[in-house]
């Protein structure tokens, strides 16, 4: 099944909810990470600002055990300005495809019960 | 089948106090398994956060189970400082407590006993009953000049329009922003408040950035060009501490142009044109010059909110910090009225706690509701800052800041020989840090409650009790809407939440408490909602019906407001005061005027010359509330050093690089700070965030605070003239220096 995580970097504020909430989920250590935002600077209307964009990394699985349960990937449960989403990658295309400073990470899964046993990793 | 790693159960409850350590109320999942809490997740279907939380919620496991956390009532053996401590049962702690106070109270009377309360949260409501139950009416936010923290906004709502108001961001419904009574606010002005790093006082900032993508836009005065700025249809960047001028600005806009709501203003307002008379001292030309904003942007701003309809004012606290903060606030007060704004769907809805139930109460009434039999009015006159402040006499429920802070140091109107400490690193986090320490150190009794050993426990502290977090409290929450129950899911061995300490001390030192069990005031607090603790925790959370006089809207026109039941506000005039009515009675200016910093370039020119840059503290973080979370790693990690920010220009000319470490110094005083380059601020003004301790450094050397507290820099003493806003936390002077060296022993990230 090929998904995709929908990110409207547009309205991310960089507040590290996603990174923090894939923590918790995974019980990763200090160092482990299975998303980093990236801030930039970048010239807005006013001046310089900073921008931030939520990468996910080689620790993310898509939280493929909650979507299995029919819940969201604890990252797009928890962003603060909601501007995550995810789904099936077809679905996330289109969304991106209607609005600016739009992406979508894609990654296939190959199958249920390597899903479930957490080695799709 | 059960996995290995299912929880045993999940309990619903909501997040207020410790662990998020802020004033929200997000609902939450807590899953439990073998009686420890294995994660916390937001819950979709709450309507204050629908799913979402913040990083200190999601790191509520480490903030648990951290191996500092404090888990046994500590009595001091050594001297203060010392950090030498014996631990002593639960019991021994409440003989040992409820002795000394007894002691006090006989020798010196309950008045002579403080009961502090940092920026409340949890702790503020049951401080009350302990201080109320002891017979002492000073119980207090201690540490802040002026009451400075949305107390200036609370007294003069409570005031100019006898409600207190919040913008409407459909936080009324359970359906939010579908609730087909509900209507987007056309624009949003956001005054002083960075909604992407913080939230305040029972609102999620979030609600604010929910509505700018669904359409509304905003007008952000911000000193700083911040991310929320950014998308602003107009950013007002002024100089710090200039928000009185710039309202009055506004206003005078606003009403030379006649584009104010003349219905509204004819019906249900007082005093417009005394007030219309007063603003021409402020046309934008004038106020350009003092604030630095733009005249062309002051008047586009002020066309785009009053033309605007619904819109609404969300506001932060440097409102209550700048100078003479409670006529900032009313001036802000008459922007949204004026415009007709007021309890109108998307515009300013009258908040009160739902059905009035007061866990947490915010005003004289509420408490008198609940207290008034405890507290004989001879106790209540001798409420510190009384005599010199009617507003504090008549419109507000605490201790005077000030007025204490002098009372501690001179024993007028009477010595102070004990005080309650809850939830405050006072050390860290008051103006004139030194001075409070000197001040608090006369006395012979302090309890701490905290959570982990800090600099105010380790300096002050004769017994140190360990408290709990939100996820091991039973409780009642309502601030603002919706009413919540809050659910215990796990304990912590040796911990206790403040509602069990301070009932079962309330209930020793006044043997008459007319509760005989928390459970027992649970139920009696939710009598005016029609259920009691254990129906409110089947349903979680509930909001009054529609038409109830705690939910919205048009209250003023239907009777809902005033207690003799007619139209209009709960003001001595029944309309909304735009010349006050209370500040003539007592003596004040009714009208707003504004007042420069007391630290500026116009108002001290020569100390401007030896300290040129503007200093604005207490820049919030998402990752930390106040002084809290410095040793929640994952936290850490992202924010690991105190910085302090500077325009790239403006650090290069001092031969500072990006990263280096600098004094940051004027006449009180001087701290440590990383320079970070950042181009959103003014050259002529740096910012640094507020709070600071290392708890990773000595506990006998106060854990580094004198070399990270910026609040050195901050005087005492210059608070308004009614006594309510002007601590100067955002406008002082300042000079910025390199360090030789960086701070010895700090954390260093383990992040790549």
């Amino acid at each position: 099944m090929e998904y995709g995580l929908y990110i409207d970097w547009e309205w991310c504020s960089g507040c590290h909810s996603c990174e923090l909430a894939c923590k918790q989920e995974h019980s990763l250590k200090t160092d482990e990470w299975g998303i980093r935002v990236v801030e930039r600077l970048h010239r807005a209307k006013d001046g310089i600002v900073s921008e931030y964009i939520p990468i996910p990394t080689d620790l993310c699985n898509f939280c493929m055990t909650r979507v299995m349960e029919g819940k969201q990937p604890a990252c797009v449960h928890h962003c603060m300005t909601k501007c995550m989403a995810f789904g099936p990658i077809e679905e996330m295309a289109k969304l991106a495809a209607k609005k600016k400073k739009t992406v979508v990470w894609g990654r296939t899964y190959p199958s249920r019960s390597e899903l479930i046993s957490g080695t799709s990793a | 089948m059960k996995k290995s790693n299912e929880p045993d159960r999940r309990v619903h409850t909501v997040t207020w106090s410790a662990g998020p350590g802020c004033h929200g109320g997000c609902g939450v999942f807590i899953d439990v398994k073998d009686g420890k809490l294995v994660k916390m997740e937001g819950d979709p279907d709450h309507p204050y956060n629908n799913g979402r939380l913040c990083p200190r919620a999601l790191t509520i496991k480490d903030y648990i189970y951290h191996p500092d956390r404090l888990q046994n009532p500590l009595k001091r053996t050594g001297k203060r400082g010392e950090n030498k401590w014996e631990k002593i049962s639960w019991d021994e702690a409440y003989d040992l407590i409820e002795g000394r106070m007894e002691d006090i109270r006989e020798k010196y009377g309950a008045e002579s006993m403080l009961f502090i309360q940092g920026t409340g949260r949890n702790v503020g409501g049951w401080l009350l009953l302990l201080g109320y139950s002891y017979g002492s009416p000073n119980w207090l936010q201690g540490g802040l000049t002026g009451n400075s923290c949305f107390h200036p906004r609370l007294v003069c709502m409570r005031m100019t329009q006898g409600d207190y108001t919040v913008p409407d961001c459909s936080q009324f419904s359970q359906d939010r922003y579908e609730d087909p009574e509900f209507v987007l606010p056309e624009c949003c002005m956001i005054w002083g408040q960075n909604p992407a790093k913080t939230c305040n006082d029972g609102f999620n900032a979030n609600w604010i950035i929910d509505m700018m993508k669904r359409g509304t836009k905003t007008v952000v005065v911000d000193p700083v060009y911040t991310w929320i700025a950014s998308k602003a249809t107009i950013w007002l960047q002024l100089r710090p501490g200039t928000d009185g001028a710039l309202a009055l600005g506004l206003l005078n806009v606003i009403i030379n142009e006649g584009i104010y709501d003349k219905e509204f203003v004819e019906k249900w307002t007082y005093g417009f044109d005394k007030l219309a008379e007063r603003v021409q001292d402020y046309p934008p030309e004038k106020v350009s010059q003092i604030t630095w904003v733009p005249k062309e942007k002051i008047i586009e701003a002020a066309r785009l909110f009053a033309k605007s309809k619904p819109a609404s004012i969300q506001w932060g606290v440097p409102v209550d910090l700048a100078p003479e903060g409670a006529l900032v606030a009313n001036s802000i007060i008459h922007l949204w009225t004026i415009t007709g704004n007021i309890d109108i769907p998307g515009g300013m809805a009258i908040a009160r706690m739902a059905y009035d139930v007061p866990p947490y109460p915010m005003s004289q009434e509420a408490i008198a509701e609940y207290y008034g039999d405890v507290m004989t009015p001879e106790q209540m006159a001798k409420r510190i800052g009384i005599d010199e402040y009617p507003v504090a006499k008549e419109f507000h429920w605490r201790a005077q800041a000030d007025m204490v802070l002098e009372a501690l140091l001179t024993d007028k109107p009477y010595p102070l020989k004990g005080a309650w400490i809850a939830g405050n690193n006072m050390l860290a986090t008051s103006a004139n840090p030194r001075k409070y320490y000197e001040a608090l150190n006369r006395l012979d009794f302090i309890v701490v409650v905290d959570l982990f050993m800090n600099p105010t426990a380790v300096a002050l502290a004769d017994v140190v009790l360990p408290a709990a977090t939100m996820a091991e409290r039973d409780g009642i929450r309502a601030w603002w809407t919706p009413l919540n129950a809050m659910e215990r899911s796990v304990e912590v061995a040796g911990c206790k939440p403040d509602e069990e300490i301070c009932f079962e001390l309330a209930r020793r030192l006044n043997p008459n408490l007319k509760w005989k069990s928390l459970e027992d005031l649970f139920n009696d607090f939710l009598r005016p909602s029609g259920m009691n603790y254990e129906q409110l925790k089947e349903k979680g959370w509930v909001f009054p019906p529609k038409g109830h006089p705690t939910q919205p809207y048009r209250r003023h026109e239907k009777g809902l407001l005033r207690k003799d039941g007619k139209p209009g506000f709960n003001t001595p005039t029944g309309k909304v005061e735009l010349y006050s009515t209370h500040f003539e009675r007592w003596g004040y200016d009714p009208l707003p005027y504004y007042e420069e910093p007391h630290m500026s370039p116009y108002s001290t020119p020569e100390l401007a010359k030896e300290y040129p840059l503007i200093l604005t503290t207490g820049r919030r973080s998402v990752l930390y509330f106040h002084s809290e979370h410095r040793n929640i790693k994952p936290l850490r990690e992202l924010e690991p050093d105190p910085v302090l920010e500077i325009h790239p220009d403006t650090a290069s000319s001092l031969g500072i690089e990006d990263g280096d470490w600098v004094w940051v110094e004027n006449a009180h005083g001087r701290c440590k700070r990383k320079a970070k380059y950042f181009h959103g601020i003014h050259p002529k003004v740096v910012q640094s965030s507020h709070g600071w301790w290392l708890p990773e450094k000595r506990a006998e050397d106060l854990f580094g605070l004198w070399e990270v507290n910026i609040n050195q820099l901050i005087p005492d003493g210059t608070q308004a003239k009614c006594g309510f806003g002007g601590g100067q936390y955002k406008s002082l002077l300042c000079k910025v220096y390199r360090a030789d060296e960086g701070i010895e022993g700090i954390y260093k990230r383990e992040t790549l």
